[in-house]
């Protein structure tokens, strides 16, 4: 289990980016941090992996701290940023030079992700592209099989099939002692494998809930009816009518979450006091 | 720990192969060619010319030891360091060993082969061998003077592990601010030790009544280099340990 308390960081002294923050996460679920430009999410990432030090507060991770960065505990986290370097070797010098720091590592699981990304072992990193060395790195990272795997933008730069093929990894690697974080701007290429979603700004969190809690609370539709998307919590304009979110009651049925309504709904000013 | 090293030698062999070769092969090739090169010309490698090897092969060395941990210089790379799942002495003491056993290794190797070059072209265009021999490191370090061996090997020792705390202290053109530090630090020592060397000789500290022989301020001096150099590596470890996705930016 992921557990921040009290968790206050800033760059500068004149700027606190985090201040008092704190979350929990369960293992087992895919989580969807959530978030705009400059709300600390990439920070509140490198804090998890103890590439940053808080200025207070601590964040545990089963139970260990890990600012302090321990050589077990970082074989138990993978972290795949935003933007990565891959050295220039083939995929298989790679596996093997950093597979033995991970005991879990699953080399059939990695072939099978491999497959479902069409790539392959012999491939070497420097030639590919960089949404194909996303795919690779993505595989690598679920093969490892780390209790917490952290994943930044995974889907920035992958092709419209790369994405679907992310969606499949995810959920094929996912077991129950795992926790992923995924950090994104792109829902609409996570909000099917999310089983929980915190969004969050500077001032902290502003949503911890479940994707089925959500769902039994809310109902999430697209109407062309003005005054029904008047009365609803919120409505965004889209293309030939609005997609609201309304309370869900028993007139209507329980719908997919849709996350960038929900978004909306939290972050947009005259609902922050909204209570699920 | 024996087991971690293991596998960081491992995933370093694997991952710096290529960067490692094309530095060995750039520094022993420059030798081979420039050793033909002078033979073409007759120019046998003699003590001056060696001795400038020697200099510029220095300053590399000076330059590759500040770039050992030339990785941390993005935060892609620092990124990709810091989650590696591995004890931060393992990867630097193997940094630590190529940057004082490795690194001088190759440039010994790199001026045998400029040597053995230049006899060998001097000898098939020239048909004769010019019979240097070739100026022994050693020889700096001679037996009468243990001390002399001692203050120029301290000196070397400093100046290294000071690149060597730079390239961890400060990665990105760690080599330009390491020398620009040196550079300020040996003015402000020359500074003070001219200032003190005439407060001596005008007797202000009334030292001459002490017996302080040349051999004493020496073996001091000699202690103060070895400290420095041990605090300044030990230093790097700490810094390294401590790093984190923003320090030393």
């Amino acid at each position: 289990m992921l557990d921040i308390k009290n968790l206050s960081f800033s760059y500068s002294r004149k700027q606190s980016l985090l201040r008092d923050f704190s979350m929990q996460l369960e293992s087992g679920t895919v989580t969807g941090l959530l978030g705009r430009n400059g709300a600390g999410k990439s920070t509140l990432i490198y804090l998890i992996c103890g590439l940053l030090r808080p200025q207070s507060g601590t964040i545990r991770f089963d139970n260990i701290n890990t600012a302090e960065r321990t050589p077990a505990l970082l074989s138990d986290i993978f972290l795949v940023p935003e933007e990565f370097k891959l050295p220039s070797v083939t995929l298989e010098k790679y596996v093997e030079a950093n597979a033995q720091f991970y005991p879990r590592f699953d080399r059939a699981l990695l072939e099978k992700l491999l497959d479902i990304f069409e790539l392959n072992s012999s491939i070497h990193l420097a030639k590919l592209s960089m949404g194909q060395k996303k795919k690779a790195f993505i595989a690598f990272a679920l093969a490892c099989r780390t209790s917490l795997l952290i994943l930044d933008e995974p889907t920035n730069g992958l092709d419209i099939s790369g994405k679907r093929a992310f969606r499949r990894v995810v959920s094929e690697s996912m077991t129950d002692e795992t926790t992923i974080i995924i950090s994104t701007h792109q829902v609409y290429d996570i909000d099917k494998i999310l089983d929980h979603v915190v969004i969050m700004d500077r001032s902290g969190v502003l949503l911890d809930e479940s994707i089925a809690e959500i769902q039994s609370r809310l109902s999430f539709n697209f109407t062309t009816d003005r005054q029904r998307a008047e009365k609803a919590l919120i409505a965004l304009d889209v293309p030939g009518g609005y997609n609201i979110a309304e309370t869900l009651t028993d007139d209507n049925d329980e719908t997919e979450v849709n996350l960038e309504t929900l978004f909306e709904l939290i972050t947009s000013t005259h609902s922050k006091t909204l209570k699920l | 720990m024996n087991m971690q090293l293991a596998k960081v030698i491992r995933k370093d062999s694997i991952e710096s192969m290529r960067t490692t070769l094309m530095t060995a092969g750039v520094v022993l090739g420059v030798s081979f060619g420039l050793g033909i090169w002078l033979g073409i010309f007759n120019a046998a490698c003699e003590f001056g010319m060696l001795a400038m090897y020697c200099i510029c092969t220095w300053f590399l060395w000076c330059y590759l030891i500040s770039s050992l941990f030339g990785s941390l210089k993005t935060k892609e790379g620092r990124i990709a360091m810091l989650m590696s799942p591995a004890p931060a002495i393992s990867t630097y003491l193997i940094r630590l060993v190529i940057g004082f056993i490795g690194i001088p290794l190759l440039i010994y190797a790199g001026y045998w082969l400029l040597w053995g070059a230049n006899e060998l072209t001097i000898k098939i265009i020239y048909d004769y061998w010019p019979n240097n021999v070739i100026f022994n490191f050693m020889d700096i370090y001679s037996a009468e003077s243990a001390m002399g061996t001692f203050i120029v090997l301290g000196l070397q020792l400093v100046v290294l592990s000071a690149y060597f705390f730079g390239g961890v202290a400060w990665p990105k053109k760690s080599f330009l601010k390491t020398s620009g530090i040196l550079i300020v630090i040996s003015v402000i020592f020359s500074v003070l030790a001219t200032i003190i060397i005439k407060l001596i000789v005008n007797n202000i500290f009334n030292l001459r009544t002490l017996d302080i022989s040349g051999m004493l301020i020496g073996w001091v001096l000699v202690a103060i280099e070895f400290s420095t150099s041990a605090a300044l590596i030990i230093l790097a470890y700490y810094k390294l340990r401590k790093l984190t996705l923003t320090s030393g930016k």
